[in-house]
């Protein structure tokens, strides 16, 4: 029957069609359906917060009202640019320039026409609002710092991610946008400061209008960081430095730089760290321009290195902590031994021309005498003094929790074959042993080593960061609380060092460092340098380090100063006195 | 024909029907109109089917010229009500909102049968036929209302082939429709017949609806995302997806089987209707049977091929299912006149029963 023929081969037609549209093509279709039926929102974590060690809180998030738009959808003729540049404070001609730039280069890209509004702005854009189709308010979250602007290269700044940091951290759910830590401690912690951001499900109507909104998942709050940091102590130890930084522009006429680092001896926490000069990181919140950004990077001083962990330089006397255990722990001298300076050892002058004349151990490093090292450092040798001085940290990152860290550099033999094509010298090891010459170091670095001294050869681990705390109070992370590693070596070694650092701020170099709150004990350090183009003087770089009290060390002070002249004891030892005596003074360190 | 098997079939396409208007329209919009519609052409249906259609004979030219009057009264400014573009509506105060071309296709049924009743029927009464549909297919297509219109063609085709019509006027009247066609349509009548060939040529504008109904079937899968649940039919992404598009709320969320179930149904019900229509022994009522399944058949079959894409968007409603007062009580008395036809003394005795009647005594 040709009817029924025609019937059937209409059914199966259609039928098939069906199978086609639903089984078949059910994923391509069902995929295309959801994309333009159901949006994913992501909703970005609080971010956690920074805390000091007594609970004052550091850094915290505000509200940023921003007004964002396409610039293209946007009206944006010169009468309504005018009249949205007047009610958000912004001059009409930069705003106009703005938003044709945009305009040329991706007219329909998100654009932000203001940011960081004010109250009293709000207000005024809010009414201007309904004018201008498609113009949003946009609550963002920025940071702030409610501590006020200190230690500014230790906490960091956020900006957004570029596209580099994007591909490497888009696996562990970064996206286009998202603001991250850049520098500080917002850099290293950002893993866990971000949180985890919530995901919801719109479904819009064919409208565009929001149907349905599903959480998927609420965002979870960034955790919070306890730092080590003691922010009055952090407070007291900026201001001295910066005044004895005052002191010496008026005296050099020259811009200098300088940084402290006060630790805990035992355990490596980081109590303060001080890199001058600072910079103000909010032009970072809240997206600096190009403008301001290279006035900063062309500074003179380099404002924006985290000196306590960035700048590496010849430690100087400071070094003889290093050369002088080594000595001990092969056996080439004891605490009673005595030793002749004769002022000069091979051509090398002593700091004290005329020489010390006879001098024992304990005088050697109180005076600060060269001659005994070099002896000490040409019957060492190369090789056994700086394997000694990588034990104790030299050479290589600390670990700190900040980014960024030089490595410093601990010469050997082959470091010098392979980096300056020449073979090593004894002179080489002359200069070594007093710390100049190819060995560079940071402050942090030098603090390890002092508080190794102090604690009797554990290599500790310096750490900002105490405890890392989630939004619901369980510690997750305790960053650098176990030392690194321990040296082997006999204890009463590392007291005869000690004895001789105490022997140092009595009678030795380090006068200006007699609290009469502590005993403290510390070595000082001059650096002297060649005229360059950094330091066209030749200015002496200087040293203090230091721990406190001498019975049983509890905080290490390592202060440097760039390009500041004169020596460690003049220039160091006092602003290091100024932190033992807020410590241990009447204040006892008490806020 | 078995009275169950149309029941059955006839019951599901009406279940089905109703619950993807509920779903998509909701029970305060269109849902609860529609139960109303359903109950009304169903007491209908039942009156219809008490009697044979041979005794309504009479009622085939009064109610043709009466339908063709209230296709005129439309037209008139003022009286017919305007939806979309269209003028197509008749309000009868508290009785409701009529469409006339729904009543205009079971006139044009009963007419034509009227007309071809004769045992052999020639050119005049051919002409005649012609005449009456040219009549209502004027009235429909100035509305506009291009699918009506091509369904009164289809019933006019459909009933002249069945009844034996000359082969010649016919295939003449098809061709030469089909070729004037591109001179008569307008722009965006043509734009609209071709559009579904390429629906993404215009996402936004002509092929949106063709577009949305494919992605809301397709993302049905075997079994559909569940009465209520489809997210582009519950969020007006096939717009008014309770009328003639009601299909692809079937597809999104009762999914294949439901496609096929209403396929199923569908041919169930054909078959039992086009049985009448070849086992009537009466000529009237037989053609009054074929023009039923034509009107069904053609309206199913189009409206499914459009909801796929595999034929132009034309106005043709899915009978039983799409929500519409007119239409729906139209189909039912359809049916109901299809099953009046079927009574006993009508059908056609199969030969076993012959044989049972003239040898009584033969065991």
């Amino acid at each position: 029957m040709s009817l029924a023929g025609l019937g059937t081969a209409v059914m199966l037609v259609l039928g098939g069609r069906f199978y086609q549209l639903e089984v078949l093509r059910h994923k391509e279709l069902l995929h295309k359906a959801q994309s333009n039926s159901v949006f994913t929102e992501y909703t970005t974590a609080p971010r956690g917060r920074i805390w000091d060690r007594h609970g004052k809180l550091l850094v915290t998030n505000e509200p940023d009202f921003q007004l964002e738009g396409i610039p293209f959808e946007v009206p944006h003729d010169a009468k309504h640019l005018q009249q949205l540049a007047l009610a958000t404070g912004q001059p009409p001609h930069k705003l106009k320039a703005r938003v044709d730039k945009a305009l040329k280069a991706g007219p329909l890209e998100p654009f932000v026409f203001a940011r960081a509004l004010n109250t009293p702005q709000v207000v005024a854009a809010t009414k201007l609002l309904p004018q201008y189709k498609g113009l949003k308010l946009v609550i963002r979250e920025r940071r702030r710092f409610a501590g006020g602007l200190h230690a500014t290269h230790s906490l960091g700044y956020m900006g957004e991610i570029t596209a580099e940091e994007l591909k490497e951290l888009r696996p562990k759910g970064y996206m286009g946008l998202d603001r991250v830590g850049k520098e500080g401690l917002e850099r290293t912690y950002d893993g866990w400061l971000r949180g985890y951001k919530g995901v919801s499900k719109i479904s819009i109507d064919a409208l565009g209008r929001t149907v349905k909104t599903n959480q998927v998942r609420p965002p979870k709050p960034g955790c919070d960081l306890k730092l080590a940091l003691d922010w009055e102590l952090q407070k007291v130890a900026e201001s001295a430095l910066q005044e004895m930084l005052d002191t010496l522009r008026k005296e050099n006429g020259e811009l200098s730089g300088g940084s402290v680092v006060v630790m805990e001896a035992q355990t490596g926490a980081v109590r303060a760290l001080v890199s001058l000069p600072q910079y103000d990181p909010r032009p970072f919140a809240r997206g600096i321009t190009q403008k301001e950004y290279t006035r900063l990077i062309n500074q003179p001083n380099l404002p924006l290195l985290h000196r306590a962990v960035q700048t590496i330089a010849s430690p100087g006397s400071t070094f003889k902590l290093v050369t002088s255990s080594a000595a001990l722990s092969h056996g080439l001298c004891s605490a009673g031994t005595v030793f002749y300076c004769g002022g000069s050892y091979a051509g090398a002058n002593c700091f004290v021309t005329s020489g010390h004349g006879s001098i024992g151990f304990e005088g050697s490093l109180a005076h600060s005498c060269d001659v005994v090292y070099y002896m000490l450092g040409v019957k060492l040798g190369v090789d056994r003094l700086s394997r000694h001085a990588q034990n104790m940290g030299l050479g290589a990152p600390t670990g700190i929790d900040l980014p960024g860290e030089s490595h410093g550099i601990c010469p050997t033999p082959d470091w010098k074959w392979k980096n300056i094509g020449d073979k090593w010298y004894e002179g080489d090891t002359v200069n070594f042993s007093i710390g100049q010459g190819f060995l560079l170091v940071t402050p942090v670095q030098m603090a390890v080593v002092c508080a190794a001294v102090a604690n009797g050869g554990k290599i500790v681990q310096p750490h900002l960061v105490q405890q890392v705390v989630s939004y619901q109070g369980r510690i997750m992370a305790r960053p650098g609380f176990k030392p690194r590693r321990r040296l082997k070596l006999a204890g009463n070694l590392w007291a005869a060092v000690r004895q001789g650092m105490r022997g140092a701020v009595l009678y030795g170099t380090g006068g200006a460092c007699n609290s009469e709150y502590v005993h403290v004990a510390g070595k000082t350090g001059t650096v002297e340098n060649m005229p360059n183009s950094e330091n066209v003087h030749g200015r002496n770089h200087t040293w203090f380090v230091s721990f406190a009290p001498y019975e049983h060390p509890e905080i290490v002070v390592v202060v440097m100063c760039e390009k500041s002249g004169g020596y460690g004891g003049s220039r160091c030892a006092p602003v290091a006195r100024k932190i033992y005596d807020y410590l241990y003074g009447p204040s006892q360190g008490i806020r | 024909m078995s009275l169950r098997a149309v029941v059955c079939s006839l019951l599901g396409l009406l279940t089905v029907g109703w619950l993807a208007v509920w779903s998509s329209a909701g029970w305060a919009g269109e849902g609860s109109k529609q139960l109303t519609h359903i109950i009304m052409g169903l007491g209908l249906l039942g009156l219809c089917a008490q009697s044979r259609p041979l005794s309504i004979r009479w009622l085939s030219t009064p109610y043709f010229f009466a339908s063709a009057l209230a296709l005129l009264l439309v037209l008139i400014p003022g009286v017919g009500q305007t939806v979309n573009g269209s003028q197509r509506w008749l309000s009868l105060g508290p009785l409701g909102t009529w469409q006339p071309s729904e009543f205009a296709k079971l006139a044009l049924i009963l007419m034509l049968a009227r007309v071809y009743q004769g045992r052999k029927p020639g050119w005049k009464a051919f002409f005649t036929a012609g005449a009456c549909t040219g009549l209502l297919f004027a009235l429909i297509a100035k509305q506009p209302d291009l699918g009506t219109a091509l369904v009164l063609g289809a019933i006019f085709a459909g009933m002249s082939w069945v009844a034996g019509a000359p082969f010649l006027g016919l295939f003449t009247l098809i061709v030469g429709g089909a070729a004037l066609a591109p001179f008569v349509l307008h722009d965006y009548q043509k734009n609209r017949l071709l559009i579904f060939l390429h629906p993404e040529t215009d996402p936004r504008g002509l092929g949106y609806h063709i577009t949305q109904s494919q992605l809301a079937i397709g993302s049905g899968g075997w079994v559909g995302q569940g009465l209520g649940q489809g997210a582009l039919s519950q969020n007006g992404f096939v717009p008014e997806n309770w009328t003639d598009f009601v299909f692809s709320v079937i597809g999104e969320e009762l999914g294949l089987l439901g496609c096929w179930g209403l396929l199923a149904l569908g041919a169930l019900l054909a078959v039992q209707l086009l049985r009448v229509s070849w086992t009537c022994r009466d000529r009237y009522e037989a053609l009054v049977c074929s023009g039923v399944c034509t009107l069904l058949g053609f309206q199913g079959l189009t409206n499914l091929c459009m909801t796929v894409g595999l034929a132009p968007v034309v106005g043709i409603p899915l009978p039983f299912c799409t929500y519409g007062g007119s239409a729906m009580l139209i189909n039912l008395v359809g049916i109901g006149l299809v099953m009046g036809a079927a009574q006993a003394d009508n059908a056609a005795p199969k030969l076993q029963e012959l044989l049972k009647k003239t040898e009584p005594e033969a065991r």
